[in-house]
Order: structure tokens, then C-alpha cells, then sequence
């Protein structure tokens, strides 16, 4: 226990040094930090014009209310903004296959995946946190609620919120693992952001049995910020809670087995 | 062919944003909702020609590619060859332009013979060649805004948040999100005043029939081509006054 406890106290205090070094060499391009940072906001007001269009014409969709469905939109961009904010340079691990810069990366006394996650963080990203904040509090307001209930919906809703977290970035290190093999991965990036997005829509427009199942099991799109925005907004539902906890184990320790397991295949390009 | 993994991944990552759509849009028209004068076989069409268009244009990040290399000094490298540093780029977009153009041009015709039918849209073959002519001229207009873009490296030194920036307001303004009549009729009024639905919005709209097919609609994307030409010309001849070669 005191072993397990001085090794995340290791771990959490080089997270914060990487963290605070990526964040001087951003204040270096204060110009494009700043822009990054009011991209963020314009991004928000693009996704809430993009839900007005949506529901024009009907009061629901998929069973989703108008701000039920702003929720959603809302835990998305909480959910992207902590994903980018704390592990941006799973995005660069490509670059670093292809260039062979890897190699110092594995040599380090610490565990790779950990290092190839948070080396880096977008720091602007926490803009999109923000916003997100904004967004539910928004939806929260013009959705009734008792006091003790929403708070109660809140403490549960964060628990899943870090489920959620959990799964995007599992589903992620799955993906980034490909290029392993592939070597090329530009457009892995893509795809992860394809899936991205698509948890802004309630994962419940997916009618068909096949698309709902393909969404719930086995690239958990619902439990990315449907199923958190759900439990915010209509209470505890402990069927779901835990089904988001072992979903969120699952593919936690799968996807870190399959990074492994694809580690073995890194040829060293520099070398 | 070097490259099959990721034109492969992007046609993919594509198909996913559009089956997520056609989900999402499924449900509303289910319930028997109907927006602006968009019936469904409508709006997946829409969305089908607006993937075509954004796989072939925007697979390669022009702002990126050309910050990178005045970032890391690399364009004093090209700026040595007997071509211009603009004609380069321009031929190496439009280069990855025809390729892209001609896969998944394979791949969308193949879908198309499916979903056409279904949709119960019949193809004109001179709508479908003049909406082609005009996505050329929106895929220059690109090339160029982003182009622009890229050069603002020269006085910001990192155009990332920039290039996400404009990246955004692009797929917003160009149609790439939902189509522009369906916007709020203000956003739609000072939109025709800018270039970007020429990229996305004015050849599906052709495509599809919505609008007919005028010559005078290659005018206002020319004149655009034009002034953005002759302002990347401008921004590029400040920009390499004013660079001091870092990264070099």
C-alpha cells in the first residue's frame, strides 16, 4: 500500500513537471494560445447552433429534450477538454514511431504508456473544460430540479464523468497502438476524433439493435458522455452506474494490455 | 499507394461522421419533423456529396504543412529551387488534390449506384461535371485561405491555434456542418457577402439541384481566387522580409 501510494505521488509530481514545462512553452506563442483558447469558445457556439438547427422543428429527439440534449453536448466538451488538457501526446506517438524518437521514450525509468500519454497537454484545452462547465450549468438551469436531487445527480455524475474519461482514453491508446504496425497514422487521428463527435449526439439516435449494441460495447460512444448527461439529468440509474465502472475497467487494463502487446512490434526506425 | 493506411483511415473516419449523421437526422425525420425544406433522401444527399468534397480537399493541413516549414526554416530549402515557394505548394496540394479526387471518386461512385436509388435522386451527368468544376475552384479557394493562414507563421511563429480556428469557422461557413439554409437567415445574409460556401455549399447545392447550373457561378469564386492570390502574393513578400530563418 505505502509502495502503491509513493509510486502515484511519483507519477501525479511528473505529470505536473510535464505539464508546467508545456505550459512555459506555450506562454513562448502567447499569440496562438490565446486564439487557441477563443477557438475553443467559438467551437462551443457552433455545437449549441448546430442542436437549435436540430431541434427547429421538434420538441425531441431520440426522447432527448432540448437541454437534456445540451447536456450532452456539454459532457463532451468536458469529457474532450480534460482528454487533450492531460494526454495530448498520445497524438504524437506516430511522429515519434516514424521518426524513431520513441527509443529515448522507452529507455526512460518510467512507464511508457504513462509518458507517451502526458508528456504533453494542450493546456488550451482547458478552455473547452470551461465552456463545457458553462454549457451544463446553461442546461442545468432551464431544467427543473430539487436541491438535494441535483446535487446528488452532480456527485454521481462526476463519478461517471471519470468513467468517461477513462474509456476516451482507452479507446484512444487502442487506436494510436495501430500505428505500431502500420507506421503511418496521420489519420488515426482522425478517426479519433470521428468518434469523438460523435459523442456530442445522444447515443440513443443509434435506432437499430446493431448500431446501439456497436455503440454501447464495443466503441462505447454512450458511456463517452450520453449515459453521464442521462444520470445529470434524470438521477441515479445504478444499473448504468455500473455498467460505466466495468465498461471503464475493461477497457482500461484491455487497452493497456493491447499497448503492450503492440510495443513488442516497435522496430526502431532510428537505430 | 505509400500512403494507403491513411487515405484508407480517412475514407473510414469519414464514414463514421456520416453514419453518425444519418442516424442522428434519421431520428428527427422518424418522428416525422421536417427542417427548412430538407426531406431526408434530401439531407443525406447533402451530406454524402459534402463528405466526398471534404475527403478530397481536406486531407491535406496546408496552414500546418506551410507553418512547419517556415517554422522549422525548411522553406529557405525550397526557396533555392528554381520555383516559387506559392507555385510549389500550390502544385503539391493540387497534386494530393487529384489523387485523393480520383479514389474516392472510385469509392463514392460505387456507394452512389446504391444510394441513389434508394434516395430516389437521379444523377444529371452535366450537373454532376459542372458541380465538379466548381468544387476545383473551391478546393483553389481552400488551398488559398489556408495558404494565408499558413503564412501568418512569419509574425505568430506557431499557427496552430489559428489554423484550428479558421478550420472551424470554415466547416461552419462553408456548409460543412449543416447545410447553410438552414442557419439563422442573419448568419446566412453575411455569409453571402465571404467566400466560403463557394467551397462546400454552391457545388453540392448544384449537385443536387437546388440551384441552377449558371455559368456566373464560377464569377464570385474566381474574384475571390483573385484577391486572395494577390494577398497571399502581398503577405508572403512582407512575411519573408521580416523572417529571420529561426529553426535553420
Amino acid at each position: 500500500m505505502k509502495g502503491l501510494a509513493y509510486k502515484l505521488k511519483k507519477y501525479f509530481g511528473i505529470m505536473l513537471y510535464m505539464q508546467k514545462i508545456d505550459l512555459m512553452n506555450r506562454m513562448a506563442y502567447r499569440i496562438n494560445f490565446f486564439i487557441s483558447v477563443l477557438t475553443v469558445a467559438l467551437q462551443m457556439v457552433f455545437s449549441l447552433v448546430f442542436i437549435s438547427v436540430l431541434f427547429s422543428s421538434n420538441r425531441t429527439v431520440a426522447g432527448w429534450g432540448f437541454y437534456e440534449a445540451v447536456l450532452v453536448v456539454g459532457s463532451y466538451m468536458l469529457i474532450e477538454g480534460l482528454m487533450w488538457a492531460s494526454c495530448a501526446y498520445l497524438n504524437a506517438l506516430n511522429k515519434n514511431i516514424k521518426d524513431g524518437t520513441l527509443d529515448g521514450i522507452i529507455l526512460r525509468p518510467v512507464d511508457t504508456q504513462f509518458l507517451i500519454s502526458v508528456w504533453r497537454g494542450d493546456m488550451e484545452d482547458l478552455a473547452r473544460v470551461v465552456s463545457g462547465i458553462g454549457v451544463i450549468s446553461f442546461a442545468l438551469i432551464h431544467l427543473d430540479f430539487a436541491a438535494g436531487q441535483l446535487f446528488l445527480n452532480l456527485f454521481l455524475y462526476l463519478i461517471l464523468i471519470f468513467c468517461a474519461f477513462i474509456i476516451t482514453y482507452s479507446v484512444n491508446v487502442f487506436l494510436r497502438s495501430v500505428t505500431f504496425w502500420t507506421i503511418q497514422g496521420d489519420a488515426l487521428f482522425h478517426i479519433s476524433m470521428a468518434i469523438t463527435r460523435i459523442t456530442q449526439y445522444p447515443s440513443d439516435i443509434f435506432f437499430n439493435k446493431a448500431a446501439r449494441f456497436a455503440t454501447t460495447f464495443v466503441v462505447p460512444i454512450a458511456f463517452m458522455a450520453t449515459i453521464p448527461a442521462k444520470i445529470l439529468a434524470h438521477g441515479f440509474d445504478w444499473k448504468l452506474a455500473s455498467l460505466a465502472v466495468l465498461m471503464a475497467a475493461i477497457f482500461f487494463f484491455s487497452s493497456r494490455w493491447f499497448f503492450h502487446f503492440a510495443l513488442k512490434h516497435y522496430e526502431s526506425g532510428s537505430s | 499507394m505509400a500512403y494507403r493506411f491513411d487515405t484508407f483511415a480517412m475514407f473510414f473516419s469519414e464514414s463514421l461522421s456520416f453514419f453518425a449523421l444519418f442516424y442522428l437526422w434519421s431520428s428527427i425525420y422518424r418522428q416525422g419533423g421536417q427542417i427548412g425544406n430538407y426531406s431526408f433522401p434530401d439531407i443525406v444527399l447533402y451530406y454524402f456529396a459534402a463528405n466526398f468534397i471534404a475527403l478530397v480537399i481536406k486531407g491535406t493541413d496546408v496552414a500546418w504543412n506551410v507553418g512547419d516549414e517556415i517554422r522549422l526554416g525548411k522553406i529557405v530549402g525550397v526557396m533555392l529551387r528554381p520555383i516559387s515557394y506559392s507555385k510549389y505548394k500550390f502544385f503539391q496540394v493540387m497534386g494530393s488534390y487529384f489523387f485523393r479526387g480520383i479514389s474516392y471518386f472510385a469509392l463514392f461512385a460505387l456507394v452512389g449506384a446504391f444510394l441513389f436509388p434508394y434516395l430516389g435522386f437521379v444523377l444529371d451527368p452535366w450537373r454532376a461535371f459542372f458541380s465538379l468544376a466548381l468544387m476545383g475552384l473551391g478546393g483553389i479557394l481552400y488551398f488559398l485561405i489556408f495558404y494565408i493562414v499558413g503564412l501568418t507563421t512569419f509574425w505568430l511563429g506557431l499557427v496552430r491555434g489559428f489554423n484550428f480556428g479558421f478550420m472551424m469557422l470554415v466547416i461552419f461557413l462553408e456548409g460543412g456542418l449543416v447545410p447553410l439554409d438552414l442557419l439563422p437567415s442573419a448568419i446566412t445574409k453575411i455569409n453571402d457577402f465571404l467566400p466560403f460556401k463557394h467551397i462546400m455549399f454552391v457545388p453540392i447545392s448544384v449537385f443536387t439541384g437546388r440551384m441552377d447550373a449558371d455559368i456566373w457561378l464560377f464569377l464570385v469564386p474566381a474574384i475571390w481566387i483573385a484577391v486572395f492570390y494577390f494577398f497571399a502574393k502581398f503577405i508572403f513578400k512582407k512575411g519573408i522580409k521580416a523572417y529571420e530563418g529561426f529553426g535553420i
